[in-house]
């Protein structure tokens, strides 16, 4: 081959690598075209708000400047935003915006989670006001104690200052008065204005609406804690807790999904059990869907589908535990519910309903003290002790519960009861028949010999004595 | 480049002719032409594309924007823009005069604007009708508007 | 003008033209028998297109995986220098391994060449470690997996083991620290050696000369002057590979899978294909055994010139290395077949 043939077949060569770069021209062209205008980061910024807000609350404005809202373009007028003739609608700057963002706000975005909160338990939170819990805190402690303390939890119905005429009182710029015995108020069963129920911000705190926050546990200790309901309490004491407080920078907890077993595997969060995504179920915003027993009330019932309801609970379980090791859960914590049930809730509510009836206790709640005794025994010893049980408490289970529902019992109300019975034969029998019971028989007729011996012997060898 | 057997030994020495002289030439400028394109790219690559920022600036709602007249609606780094409803489509322009940056007016008599500096004249649609802008045929820049339920944004675009 | 030059660069014009003018043998005529030279040429193609992307790269995750893609999506040409880098690592791979099988079966290796042979060994070692740390900047699920499965695998290595695994890794574990090293190996560390080494690979050639070898239809001593005549040679070649480079870039461009996830192993892992071969080998044996077997393996590559004349001195006749070469070709086929095969749904 002669070099001419060779420096043309180079530029040959050249020519075909030409082309192909024109090629690529080409297709770069088609790429800028196809994307329009150049790549575009979108920062949605309500201006006008902002700009007076930044200098007034200024901290409001730097909480959303750090939410996912802000990236996305989701600013104050897109919650804020109300109908003229909406009850809580007001003109302010310009534009007609409500204070409230109800769920029924948020579900103009968020429509699968309002319909599943607003479904759930959580959402009639505000419906205890006939309650005995109401009760006591309106009329026996006082209003006060009422609204800043039930009320923050369960909700109030938010109201407005009317004049006589029934007219909305406002101030000068236009803002509605709010009744600030009803406001502020972000408990979870809250009633809105525009007639829904709920408020979002009592989990997913304004104004960064942190998922993490969200899934964090004192976000419900905010209300399940205290003598009556210590579940943040009780999930502290138990392993679950341990391994989350220890373990919480592994946690995930900004993550956009957040999917037990594929997101994180460190521990798990109140979230976790009752709401969160596992791999085979998804999300949910009710937060009784995966619970079977309800444990508030004097004697515990399993509740509506509670087969269905469990089923979803034991596949959160699963994830970490095997089969047997969750079914096992089960029977204990069944039994002992059965236990509380049997033993202590349903001869304690027989004696008040016959007391009662035979006039021996006023109908109104609250004005004897066999009523305290009572309301003690199962609104917070009984619960502590089925609570306990339910999320492996230990302490919760014996010392805080059963010990103390067992002395409230024996040495509280079938003394009382026994008191307010005397002369009435009727009455006498039924306490008499509940402590001849096989499980109360104990008390009245001793323990065995051979357990007092044993006794003996164990602090014997134990201590010497 | 091939595997035939080798027929004409070629030296070093050969004797340049007219015709190797051109097949040098194109080969060389085929070279650079080829090579030289790619470095061009290469070159532009190095220069880094713009990145657009969007913003969506809050104006007022729907029902607020009149039709007999402009708002003058003024953005949080002073720019001025004349919102207004044109039959039925909500629609915004910078009053920044294209001839020498002097703000425009609506003069609802002629439904025109007028820069009051070298009377220059647009339409509704930001078209240039008379003046300085009209001979350079250079109308007013416009916004656009994104209408989301009832709130009224006016786009930006500016470099991040 | 020519005066000017000279006065201001002295060099002799003589030793220009001896330089220049090297004899080439005529057996190089023949393509395929200038297989060493193209991945050097890609060695400067890879190393211009890389020095390109650092100006985008960020080595930090997960900076490093937006990097590149806005590389690959938003900067101007990126993609196709991108897509060009990346075919010219896959064909420079495919071109050392040519070019050893070449030098191996027409017994270029022989004395006096050995130590030329095991600079191509390093050669290969380093274009392999360029090809690894290449993609593991990426920063996508395949290199960070693989970035894990790599380092546990030089955990295994006995003796030093952990030691080189906290060497790659930077820290106990693989994350951000490991990034900044895989950059500074990549960008910095390995071509320096391979700059080394590929000097070091030249000098002996021209020292030692092309290998004599001759055709039967070739005139007997014939030569054929370096420039211009070979030169030309390797200019079509080169122009040719830009091509080609080009021509895969806009077929198949280089993609961007989804981003490093440290908590979900994908389902389906595999490295590029170059490490086919080391992945079955895992399979098979466990980590132990087949690090141990690699390191086995590279050391008789290494040291086979030594090895084949000792077999020689004592069978003269024996064609042994013909019969080994075939086998180490066929394993190393079969292997990355068999691997490349699984997971496929037919």
């Amino acid at each position: 081959m002669s070099l001419r043939v060779k420096q043309l077949i180079v530029a040959v060569l050249s020519l075909f690598f030409l082309a192909s770069l024109l090629i690529v021209a080409w297709i770069e062209g088609g790429k800028q075209r196809a994307g329009g205008k150049p790549r575009i980061v979108v920062t949605g910024v309500n201006e006008q708000c902002v700009s007076c807000h930044e200098d007034k609350t200024p901290v409001i404005v730097a909480q959303w400047k750090d939410s996912v809202h802000a990236q996305k373009a989701i600013g104050c007028y897109e919650c804020h935003q109300a109908e003229e003739g909406e009850p809580d609608a007001f003109r302010h700057e310009g534009h007609i915006i409500a204070t409230i963002v109800s769920p029924k706000d948020c579900a103009r975005c968020h429509e699968k989670e309002v319909a599943e909160f607003t479904a759930s338990h959580h959402a009639r939170g505000a419906q205890f006001v006939g309650s005995l819990d109401n009760i006591l805190g309106e009329i026996v402690e006082g209003p006060l104690a009422a609204q800043n303390g039930c009320w923050q939890c369960h909700g109030s119905p938010v109201r407005f200052l009317r004049d006589d005429a029934g007219n909305i009182l406002k101030y000068e710029d236009g803002r509605l008065k709010f009744d600030p015995a009803t406001w502020p108020n972000t408990g979870i069963g809250r009633i809105n204005p525009d007639g829904s129920n709920g408020s979002c911000t009592a989990c997913h705190s304004r104004h960064v609406f942190s998922k993490a926050m969200a899934r964090q546990p004192e976000v419900c200790g905010k209300c399940h804690m205290g003598p009556d309901h210590p579940q943040i309490e009780i999930y502290y004491e138990s392993k679950h807790g341990i391994a989350f407080k220890t373990r919480i920078d592994e946690m995930n907890l900004d993550s956009d999904s957040w999917v037990l077993g594929k997101d994180y595997t460190a521990a798990p969060t109140c979230a976790t059990c009752h709401m969160s995504a596992t791999r085979n179920q998804p999300v949910t915003h009710d937060v009784g869907a995966r619970i079977s027993w309800t444990l508030r009330p004097v004697v515990s019932k399993k509740l509506e589908n509670w087969e269905q309801k469990r089923e979803a609970m034991k596949d959160v379980c699963n994830h970490c535990h095997s089969p047997s090791f969750v079914n096992a859960f089960y029977d204990q914590f069944d039994a002992s519910i059965e236990l509380y049930n049997k033993k202590f809730a349903i001869p304690a509510q027989k004696i008040m309903d016959a007391l009662r009836k035979k006039g021996k206790i006023t109908p109104t709640p609250f004005d004897d003290e066999i009523e305290w005794t009572f309301f003690l025994l199962w609104h917070h010893e009984g619960r502590r002790a089925r609570m306990g049980v339910s999320m492996q408490g230990p302490d919760y289970t014996q010392w805080h519960g059963f010990f103390e529902l067992a002395h409230r019992f024996y040495f509280e109300l079938i003394p009382q009861a026994k008191e307010l019975a005397e002369g009435d034969e009727e009455l006498m029998q039924l306490i008499a028949d509940i402590e001849n019971a096989p499980e109360h028989r104990w008390k009245k007729g001793g323990l065995d010999k051979k357990t007092i011996q044993q006794i003996q012997k164990f602090y014997q060898e134990r201590y010497g004595k | 480049m091939s595997d035939e057997p080798i027929k004409e030994p070629t030296t070093g020495d050969e004797q340049p002719s007219r015709r190797g002289f051109v097949t040098t030439v194109l080969m060389l400028a085929s070279l650079v032409a080829s090579y030289g394109l790619g470095l061009v790219y290469f070159l532009r690559f190095l220069v880094p594309p713009i990145r657009w920022r969007r913003r969506e600036l809050f104006v007022t709602t729907v029902d607020r924007v009149p039709s007999d007249r402009a708002l003058v609606w003024v953005g949080p780094d002073g720019q001025e823009a004349l919102i207004y409803n044109l039959n039925g489509e909500i629609v915004a322009f910078s009053n920044v005069c294209p001839h020498l940056g002097c703000h425009v007016h609506y003069r609802p008599s002629e439904q025109r604007f007028v820069c009051p500096c070298h009377q220059g004249v647009f339409d509704l649609e930001g078209n240039p009708i008379a003046g300085p802008p009209a001979e350079e045929n250079t109308p007013l820049k416009r916004y656009n508007i994104v209408v989301r339920g009832n709130a009224v944004y006016l786009e930006i675009l500016e470099e991040a | 003008m020519a005066g000017w030059w000279a006065r201001h660069v002295p060099i002799n014009q003589e030793t220009v033209r001896h330089f220049t003018s090297e004899p080439v043998p005529y057996h190089l005529r023949r393509w395929w028998w200038c297989l060493g030279g193209t991945p050097a040429y890609l060695f400067v193609v890879m190393a211009t297109t890389g020095i390109l992307m650092t100006f985008y790269y960020v080595p930090r995750p997960p900076e490093a995986y937006y990097s590149v893609q806005r590389i690959t999506e938003e900067v101007p040409y990126g993609w196709y220098i991108r897509s060009v880098h990346r075919w010219a690592a896959n064909l420079m791979i495919i071109t050392v391994i040519l070019h050893m099988m070449r030098v191996y079966f027409t017994g270029a290796y022989r004395c006096p060449r050995e130590i030329n042979w095991m600079i191509g060994v390093g050669l290969l070692v380093t274009t392999l470690l360029f090809g690894f740390t290449g993609y593991s900047l990426i920063y996508e699920q395949l290199s960070y997996w693989g970035v894990t499965v790599a380092s546990n695998l030089m955990e295994a290595t006995p003796l030093i083991g952990p030691w080189l695994a906290r060497l790659i890794r930077g820290g106990a574990e693989v994350g951000e620290t490991t990034w900044v090293r895989l950059f500074v190996f990549h960008i910095g560390v390995l071509p320096t050696i391979m700059t080394i080494l590929l000097i070091c690979h030249f000098t002996l050639i021209r020292l030692h000369g092309v290998t004599p070898y001759r055709f039967p239809d070739e005139p007997e001593g014939k030569t054929y002057p370096f420039f211009p005549d070979h030169v030309l040679t390797e200019l079509a070649i080169g122009v040719f590979l830009m091509f080609l480079l080009t021509c895969l870039a806009c077929i198949f461009p280089a993609e961007l899978g989804p981003i490093a996830n440290p908590l979900v192993t994908p389902e389906h892992i595999k490295p590029e294909w170059y490490f086919y071969f080391t992945f079955r080998l895992l399979k098979l044996m466990g980590l132990t055994w087949a690090v141990l077997t690699l390191g086995f393996m590279l050391f008789i590559t290494l040291l086979w010139p030594f090895i084949d004349a000792a077999i020689r001195k004592y069978w003269p006749e024996s064609e042994l290395s013909v019969y080994i070469g075939i086998a180490a070709v066929v394993l190393l086929c079969v292997m990355t077949v068999w691997e490349a095969m699984e997971g496929t749904v037919f």
